[in-house]
Formats: C-alpha cells, structure tokens, sequence
C-alpha cells in the first residue's frame, strides 16, 4: 500500500521521521536555497545589507521588495519566499515599537531575531501550519551603537554572523567574500565587494539590479538608497575585480 | 462606593512620607525618612523607603504602603525577565518607563504610590518622579511624601549642577531633617543611599549620625 518506507512522514510537520527529521521544515530550507541572494554584513562604519532584484517590464523600481526597514536602527533582508517574510517583518517593527513603548529604548537586534526565532518554531511544532518559507537577516545597530546581523532560518534557530549569505549561490558569493572581506572594510568598499561577489556567484553581466540598506553606526539610521544607486557601485566592482 | 472628587484627591496625596532625591555630578542621592502612618497611628518607626532595584537603579515609596510593596515586586519581576532576556543591565530611564507603563495601564485602579526612580544612565546619573497615574517627570532635585513642599525649598535653595555626592548627602540630609520637624506624617529616622561608579550604597547608622552632627555643627 505504501511503498516507499518514508512516505506519510513529509505530511503533517509535526511528525518526525524515524530517522529523526522534519521534511516540511527541510522543504521550507530548500526554498529559501532557491531565493534570489541577500545578504548582510559587518563593517566599519555600521551594517550594510544588500539583495539581488529581478524587475519584470514595467515594475517601479522604487519598490523594495527583499529589503525593509524595520526600525530607525535596524533593517532586514529575506530571502525564499518573499509573503512569508513579509509578515514576520510586520511582526518585528510591532515588538521594535514595543520596545521603545515600554523601556524608552531601540531594540537590539538579537532580541528582535530571537522573537522571530520564537515565531519560526512555533509553526514547526502546530498542527494544521505549514513553516515559514524564508530566512531573514536582521542587521542593525543596538542602543550601545555595536553592529549586529543575525541570520533566522525556517526552524527557528537564529545565528549570529559577520558576513551573512542567503539564496540561490549562497556558497559561491560567501566564498567570493571570504577572498575579500575584512573585519574593519568600510560601508562603501563593502558596496562594491558585495556587488562583485553578486555578479561573479551569478555570472549576470547586464542589468543586475541590487538594493542597498545602509545602517550608520553613528547615527544609528537606516537608510535604503534607491536601485539606480548600485550601478555606480556594480561599474566600480566591474573595474576593480576585472569582471568583463 | 463613588468617591467624590475631593474625597478622592485627599485619598491621592495621603502619603505621608517625605522623600528626596539629588542629581550629582558624579552619582545620585536618595533619602527618606523612616515613619509608616496609618492615619495618626504610627504603625512603624524604621519602615524601609528607598530600595535596590538593580546595582545600579534606586526607588523610593511613597503612598499606600501595599500598593508601593507590589510595585517593587512588579518592577522587579519585570527587570530580572528583562537583563536575562536581552543580556543587558536596566537603565534608570527604562526603569522608570516601565512603571509609568504599569502606572498608566492601571489608572482606573491606581496604585496610590509616588515613586522616585534614580540611576545610572548611558549619559550619566539621573532621577525620575512618578505619580499615581504614570507622568514621568525628569528634574535635577525632586522630593515626594506630605514632607516634599518642605523638602523641596531647601533643595532648590542650595542645589547648584556642580554639586558632588559627598555635598549632596549633606543637602539631602538636611531636607530631610528640615521636612521631618514640621510635617507630623514624616518623622523618626533617615536613611540615604548613593549610587556612584561603585553601585548602590546605603549609608550606615555611624555615618547618618556623622552627617547629622555636621549639619548641626553647620547652623550654629
């Protein structure tokens, strides 16, 4: 009647399979593999986050859709299926100005990953649910003015990272920066890294959009600049890395 | 039963206590005095008024003695919860903006308390007054209780921002004293902590004693 032996077990998510996983949550991963490239890093000057976008005919290029502000010290960038994360990203402004009703304070950032965290696992654990198709990258600035990014993947565990790579050639572009990247790079520097990273992990030579969210660390304001932004920088990492 | 309007006010500010507070240069002074009254009953001589929320962050009481007992309890609760969750250390003002919190979301029940916050900022040492309902006022000298418009006139006489600790315990003394003579609700003893670098301290009997005998010494 049931041939293969795991059959049943990618059904409901919160059965495990003999072997001890959780397919749906495994699915969930996968499509977040499949995402267009976020990613977040650490730099001298703050926290720069930045996403590939592709724009069909027509599309206002003024509208973000994998880049947000979340509060003035913290932005995010998802990756996977982009709805999910939309909502988890309304769900963290509400406790950021939570936050700041309660203790007359900006969140940190890892307080704001970890809730999301919360989330993500709570819906890996409920019947009639299904995960939350996304990972997410929280990069801000905390109160203390210290720079932070944290990854939350569709299990619910959150990570703390310096360099933080998510989407379809996640593996190829981390290796590009891990060529390059240095703890003490400045904001603009990383721009152009990041750019050339984008375009060697993707081998796309014409049109690559991508969106930067930039987070100051001394004005502790993020601030999302504009897509035509990025052709200065992509034209500057075609120079300085040598991509024809 | 509807508590009319002046019946209701006279129940608000029936808290017979003076209490003090005083922004250093390099730290606070919290003082208050020691009297518990239940009407003209003095129900306790050494009652307790200012107390160690955190190492770094000081409240004082004043009002209806179990609604200020469950309002430490609950900012207690709620600090602990809160420097475990987010692996960091409460400050004054965050202090201060959850009670104001509490004290609001219960303004149909209040807790007939006037509370004194003082502690360590990121910007330096600083104080918080708090009444029943919640409005959050930030001044350099404050002074709450049946005591305070007594307290209050010596403060703002002899307050100056370049004050130091060891002057302003001197100050927060002899408004204490000052309230303690003429107001019947405040009486009995004192007491007076310090936060500074160091954290918390609540000064000893000896030394309450020494700053009293200077403050004598002082006016004659």
């Amino acid at each position: 009647m049931f041939p293969p032996s795991q059959m049943g077990y990618d059904r409901a998510i919160t059965v495990f399979s003999p072997d001890g996983r959780l397919f749906q949550v495994e699915y969930a991963t996968e499509t977040v593999r499949r995402g267009t490239l976020s990613m977040g890093l650490i730099t001298k000057d703050g926290v720069l986050l930045a996403a590939e976008e592709y724009l069909t005919d027509f599309q206002d290029e003024n509208f973000s859709r994998k880049l947000f502000i979340v509060d003035m010290n913290m932005g995010a960038a998802v990756a996977g299926y982009v709805p999910d994360g939309r909502i988890l990203i309304d769900y963290a402004r509400e406790m950021c100005q939570y936050q700041r009703l309660l203790y007359d304070e900006p969140a940190n950032v890892e307080v704001i990953a970890k809730r999301i965290g919360d989330i993500k696992q709570s819906y890996t654990q409920h019947g009639g649910v299904r995960p939350f198709g996304v990972s997410i990258i929280f990069g801000g600035v905390d109160p203390d003015k210290t720079p932070h990014v944290f990854v939350t993947d569709p299990s619910g565990s959150y990570i703390k990272y310096y360099v933080a790579v998510i989407g379809a050639r996640a593996e190829e572009t981390r290796k590009i920066l891990k060529e390059n990247y240095t703890k003490d790079i400045s904001t603009e520097d990383a721009m152009v890294l990041v750019a050339a990273a984008i375009l060697k992990a993707t081998g796309i030579k014409e049109d690559l959009k991508i969106r930067y969210l930039v987070i100051n660390k001394e004005d502790m304001k993020a601030e999302l600049l504009p897509l035509e932004a990025s052709i200065e920088y992509i034209n500057r990492a075609k120079e300085k890395f040598g991509i024809e | 039963m509807v508590l009319l309007p002046d019946k209701r006010d006279e129940l608000i500010y029936k808290t017979g206590t003076t209490t003090v507070a005083v922004k250093c240069k390099d730290g606070v002074v919290i003082g208050a005095d020691t009297r518990v009254t239940a009407g003209y009953y003095i129900a306790h001589k050494h009652g307790k008024k200012i107390h160690k929320i955190t190492p770094n962050i000081a409240l004082t009481i004043a009002g209806v003695v179990a609604d200020a007992q469950a309002i430490i309890d609950i900012v207690k609760y709620n600090i602990n919860l809160y420097e475990l969750r987010i692996h960091k250390k409460m400050t004054a003002k965050s202090a201060a903006r959850l009670l104001s919190v509490i004290l609001f979301n219960n303004r149909l029940f209040p807790y007939i308390t006037e509370l004194i916050v003082a502690g360590k900022d990121a910007d330096g040492y600083n104080i918080y007054r708090l009444d029943p309902l919640g409005s959050l006022i930030s001044d350099d000298i404050t002074a709450t209780g049946s005591g305070s418009p007594i307290a209050i006139g010596i403060l703002e006489s002899e307050y100056s921002k370049e004050i130091t600790v060891d002057e302003g315990k001197m100050l927060v003394a002899k408004a204490l004293t000052a309230a303690m003579k003429r107001d019947v609700a405040s009486g009995d003893d004192i007491d007076i902590a310090i936060i500074t670098k160091d954290g918390y301290y609540e000064l000893s009997k000896e030394e309450k004693n020494n700053l009293i005998k200077d403050l004598e010494k002082r006016e004659t």
